[in-house]
């Protein structure tokens, strides 16, 4: 395993202190504060200008959005984003930079949209937040310039979990095909057997036991066998693929879930679904979000938010794949 | 003679977005091929439009693999809006702008008592407008986010050579606007700088080859020995623009071999 030499002195440095097989729920509830505290954007800079924000509620439960739109005239296409953050933590200022620089480039509206997190609202409440905000999108986004007819969902980690699923879901209730979905490093499958949760055993960033007490979280309870056959939970695993929108597949070479993200970007291929995916080597769980620290942070941004335009774009899934070949992914 | 420059890897530049004016041909091309080998997304501007899409396709076939991505967009330099659409252009393509080179610029040779309106006007529109345009430009974009700028100004402003009036006072101007533009941005976080190349072998210089002995000539000012490459000052201007620099501003790096002093 090789890192980015950007990381080899923190990683030097890193030490896991955490006892994530803790199991008395105060001790645990200790660690979910510390982890939301460690998921903390570092000190920002002043935000990436976009023509307008507004913030928007979702009507319940006190959960707000963030509505980008970038300086272009005109009805635009949306996409609704969720943030990461293992399902317990992460706010709508860690993924600021990222939805500015994709409504800009993209020329999309952009909508970073906030969800309940667990231990405290566990399975399926931050999933059900993410539907309303489909549905939220579907009714409102018109008031923004936004075309609820071509619409994407995107996200990280947990994040790009819920918009995975979401989309099943969504489906499965009828509802018109988004455009694409745009994943970064996402959970994909209810299950911590994977290769890659051995190899990144001890982290750093994310480590295997660290995910384990995620799903924990999430569900309250550890994942089961079973789980893998819930769409909720392993989005990645369904057994019927065609219907899934256009993905552009960020990940990263060093992290517990890299196997889930090459087994979906190998399954969607095979289904005949659109797929864009790059695999940075030498990268962490988590560095999309660490633009301080790592070029690749934009870069990933910057890559993604133009094949985002092309699926917006396309007008049939066999031009739009065709398009995406063509254009390597430096 | 001197050795040859060292172009070093600067990790903090890596999935930036820069913005290069003039950057179809000579030392502007040679800037957007370096940013991009750095990792650095760029918009190269020009008037020639033609040009600079050529010279875009060119940079990114040859790029290396982890390189950069390189658009081309038409801008007149002389015109405020076409700086502001520039940098919208950058937004709408790259999402963010980092970076911005003040490159295009233009060459004029006039004796004192030779000197006309339509040079003044073209070489101050080009050289010293089109330099404040593209901060202005490059400010807004950048907003309150900071970011690093680099302005050309010239060996020329600080020595003196018969016919060079107008040149060598119009790069005098961007120096010192130089300093007020590095003052009034620096609460935003924006870094201004500028460099002064002395004798670069670019088309620019072509005269300097035309006629025999003016080479040998001119080195004989140049206590380094040889005319300068467009690496030499690639190498300053990539210092310049990364976190390398993170507290030089206002500052114009005179890059001439030495020539200024003879």
């Amino acid at each position: 395993m090789t890192y980015r030499p950007e990381f080899r002195a923190m990683i030097a440095a890193h030490v896991d202190t955490v006892n994530w097989l803790e199991k008395d729920p105060d001790r645990r509830q200790a660690i979910v504060l510390a982890q939301r505290t460690a998921m903390a954007p570092p000190p920002h800079p002043a935000p990436i200008p976009v023509a307008q924000t507004w913030v928007e509620e979702l009507g319940h439960s006190d959960l707000v959005a963030r509505v980008y739109r970038p300086d272009v005239e005109g009805v635009l296409p949306v996409l609704l984003y969720f943030h990461g953050g293992g399902w317990i933590g992460g706010t709508l200022d860690v993924l600021d930079d990222s939805c500015r620089i994709i409504a800009n480039s993209a020329e999309c509206v952009v909508v970073n949209a906030d969800y309940r997190l667990a231990p405290e609202h566990p399975y399926p409440v931050p999933l059900e937040d993410c539907m309303d905000w489909i549905e939220w999108v579907d009714r409102q986004i018109g008031r923004f310039g936004g075309d609820p007819n071509n619409v994407a969902v995107a996200g990280n980690s947990a994040g790009g979990h819920l918009a995975t699923a979401a989309v099943l879901r969504a489906r499965a209730a009828g509802r018109a095909d988004f455009a694409a979905q745009v994943l970064v490093y996402p959970v994909l499958a209810a299950s911590v057997a994977a290769g890659s949760y051995r190899t990144n055993e001890r982290g750093p960033f994310l480590s295997g036991p660290q995910m384990a007490f995620f799903w924990e979280s999430y569900l309250g309870r550890p994942v089961e066998p079973a789980d893998l056959a819930n769409p909720d939970l392993s989005p990645g695993t369904a057994s019927d693929l065609a219907g899934v929108p256009p993905t552009i597949l960020v990940s990263a070479e060093n992290d517990p879930l890299s196997d889930e993200c090459d087994a979906y970007a190998a399954a969607l291929r095979k289904a005949g679904v659109p797929i864009a995916a790059r695999r940075y080597e030498g990268q962490i769980h988590g560095f999309f979000t660490m633009s301080r620290v790592t070029g690749d942070a934009h870069h990933a941004t910057i890559e993604a938010a133009r094949r985002l335009r092309d699926a917006f774009d396309a007008t049939g899934r066999k031009e739009l794949q065709q398009l995406w070949d063509a254009s390597a992914w430096r | 003679m001197s050795a040859e420059v060292e172009i070093v890897t600067h990790p903090s530049m890596r999935g930036k977005v820069a913005v290069v004016t003039g950057g179809a041909r000579g030392m502007g091309a040679e800037f957007a091929t370096g940013l991009v080998a750095q990792g650095v997304n760029v918009v190269i501007g020009d008037i020639n439009a033609d040009a600079a899409a050529e010279t875009a396709k060119r940079i990114e076939s040859e790029a290396p693999k982890d390189g950069g991505r390189v658009v081309s967009a038409r801008v007149d330099v002389t015109k405020r809006a076409d700086q502001a659409a520039l940098a919208q252009f950058a937004l709408d393509t790259y999402g963010v702008l980092d970076y911005w080179v003040n490159n295009a610029g233009i060459f004029p040779q006039a004796g004192i008592l030779e000197i006309d309106e339509a040079q003044l006007d073209s070489t101050f529109g080009v050289n010293v407008n089109g330099v404040l345009f593209g901060v202005q430009a490059a400010a807004a974009a950048m907003g309150d986010r900071g970011g690093a700028i680099v302005n050309m100004a010239s060996v020329s402003a600080f020595r003196t050579r018969a016919t060079r009036g107008t040149y060598g006072a119009s790069k005098a101007a961007v120096d010192h606007f130089t300093h007020f533009m590095a003052v009034e941005l620096g609460a935003s976080g924006i870094r201004v700088n500028a460099i002064a190349p002395g004798f670069v072998d670019t088309d620019m210089l072509a005269w300097i080859h035309e006629t025999p002995g003016v080479l040998e000539q001119a080195l004989t000012t140049v206590p380094l020995g040889r005319l300068g490459t467009t690496k030499d000052i690639l190498s300053v201007m990539l210092f310049l623009l990364s976190d390398s620099a993170a507290y030089v501003t206002g500052h114009t790096l005179i890059i001439d071999g030495g020539s200024r002093l003879n």
